[in-house]
């Protein structure tokens, strides 16, 4: 516990003090975000083992709630933020039948959910409300700091929500539930309870996640926000540090968005082949992570 | 193993012979039907339990016994029939209700939350089930399992996951416990320990109802048994009288032998 608040702690503080000493700003604010996301993730994934495809469907959700409630509503920044989360949580409840699906076919109908908020978002006939394919513009709101600050303490959030779910009842609920569904149910547990709480929980995370993201970059596209890209690199991220563990994706949005960031754009080949081969070897190798290589060494991960 | 076996149900005359006073069985089961298809795992099965009493569930394989449990547990939804806890209808509630009212089970092939160390499978239903982390540790040692309690349930050989699987079902305070071929793949030694503890239960008060393929093992735990075929009871009364039974002998020797 104390590890995992120190853990927790140090990053936050990490990001937070950054800006002053490294310039590119943008750049943190990125992996703050897949940070979130990558957290997010593991709520659902490694609490639950719903693997969540559709993931970003959240995150656009509340990045044009949030932009759209202080373009139309007039609504100050922050309580923007407020509604990406509530909007992006609605989402969720709307999306609760979903969880009555497993594995693979969960997976493919949260990909098509998001897909579906994609193309109502971009639908040229919503212009009035949306501006349709014609994206955002939140300059009106810009301010590079307040957001900045905004995504360090929704980091703090994210970070706060795994250490709480690692050290609550709730937790060893969802644990027991990704063991066995029938077993947990004979323990007592309501099982479509704690796996919605879970669910919602995740989605609220990436919807704060997408409003602060939507303040931050000022103009954004539909195609910026509900890109399977972001699905695929916060799980990616996950998954390659270790699920269910707090520490590990955040060592995997590290190594991964660091390598991510030095190659990523200039030789975009070589890190989709490097990234490819990630993929590749974690599930062949290592389905748990770089956190069950430590501890098969017997140190025990955060 | 006549001696050992009468000794052993001498135990249980304590359980048999405790009756309910007020009228509504502690668990009772009318007319119970599941179907898969075409197939009727269940056909109209009926029975009574009441407190303190263990009651055997015999027959051929696929007769519904298993079924039965997982109808009554509430993991299959029942086709028709009514299951009462106390005279109260349960038929409708999710399984987490039934635990929390006091009704669980056991499986064949242990269920163990196999990540989980052994303390958490039994922390967790304790807390969920209401009956509180008090229990735990009575539970751990009721099953022979406190020295193990760090392990994951995972690491864990077959006997100890059997009984790990009823720590878990204790731990939740049930006064109904469905257990499902506790004897399948316990040695001799194992199995009379088995006994033995069942009936201590049974003496507690708690009602069980005994799915068994070893006979030895039914002997010594149950006064009363019910035989199933095709999914209805073809015979109630003791194991012995159901030996002499020629329907009994028919259903599990077939046609040739009758």
């Amino acid at each position: 516990m104390l590890k995992a608040v120190l853990t927790g702690v140090a990053t936050v503080g990490l990001f937070a003090l950054a800006p002053v000493f490294y310039a590119n700003q943008t750049l943190l604010f990125s992996a703050m975000m897949y940070l979130v996301l990558a957290q997010g993730i593991n709520v659902l994934y490694g609490f639950t083992g719903y693997l969540p495809f559709g993931y970003v469907g959240f995150f656009g959700a509340g990045a044009y709630a949030g932009a759209l409630s202080v373009l139309r509503l007039g609504l100050s920044p922050v309580l923007a933020l407020v509604v990406g989360g509530v909007v992006a949580v609605l989402v969720g409840v709307v999306l609760v039948p979903l969880l009555r699906l497993s594995g693979a076919y969960f997976a493919i109908a949260n990909l098509a959910a998001a897909q579906a908020l994609y193309y109502v978002v971009s639908n040229p006939d919503l212009q009035a409300l949306t501006n349709g394919p014609y994206g955002i513009n939140l300059a009106v709101a810009y301010n590079a700091t307040a957001s900045y600050a905004a995504m360090v303490a929704l980091l703090g959030l994210a970070l706060a929500t795994v250490v709480y779910l690692r050290h609550s009842r709730l937790g060893l609920a969802l644990r027991a539930i990704r063991e066995d569904r029938i077993s947990a149910e004979l323990a007592g547990i309501n099982v479509v309870r704690e796996r919605t709480i879970a669910w919602l929980l995740s989605a609220l995370l990436a919807g704060l996640c997408g409003a602060a993201f939507a303040w931050y970059i000022s103009v954004f596209y539909p195609e910026t926000v509900f890109s399977l890209n972001v699905s695929i690199f916060a799980i990616v991220f996950a998954l390659f540090g270790g699920a269910a563990t707090l520490a590990g994706p955040i060592v995997g949005t590290l190594v991964l968005y660091g390598l991510y960031s030095a190659i990523g754009i200039s030789q975009p080949e070589y890190f989709q082949l490097i990234f490819g081969l990630v993929i590749v070897g974690l599930v062949l190798f290592l389905p748990d992570g770089l956190a069950s290589l430590s501890e098969r060494a017997g140190f025990e991960v955060p | 193993m006549s001696s050992e076996v009468s000794r052993v149900s001498g135990v249980s005359g304590i359980g048999r012979s405790a009756a309910l006073s007020d009228n509504a069985a502690r668990l009772e089961a009318s007319g119970l039907a599941k179907r898969f298809g075409g197939f009727r795992a269940l056909d109209g099965l009926s029975f009574r339990l009441e407190r303190g009493e263990i009651l055997g569930l015999m027959g051929p394989n696929g007769s519904g016994k298993t079924t039965t449990i997982n109808v009554v547990s509430g993991v299959y939804s029942a086709d028709g029939g009514e299951v009462c806890l106390d005279g109260k209808p349960v038929t409708a509630l999710a399984p987490h209700r039934r635990v929390r009212l006091g009704l669980n089970r056991t499986f064949q092939v242990p269920r163990p939350l196999r990540g989980l160390t052994v303390h958490q499978n039994v922390e967790v239903a304790a807390v969920y089930s209401g009956a509180g982390t008090d229990v735990v540790a009575q539970c751990l040692e009721w099953a022979e399992l406190a020295h193990l309690a760090g392990r994951r349930a995972s690491t864990l050989n077959n006997s100890q996951q059997k009984r790990l699987d009823l720590a878990r079902a204790l731990a939740t305070r049930p006064r109904v416990l469905l257990i499902d071929e506790m004897g399948a793949g316990l040695n001799p030694a194992e199995l009379e320990t088995m006994a033995h503890k069942l009936c201590a239960l049974a003496e507690q008060g708690v009602a069980l109802v005994v799915v068994e393929h070893v006979l030895g093992f039914l002997q010594m735990v149950s006064s009363r048994v019910i035989v199933m075929n095709a999914g209805r009871a073809i015979f109630e009364g003791t194991v012995a009288a159901a030996a002499e039974d020629p329907e009994v002998v028919r259903v599990f020797l077939g046609e040739r032998h009758h």
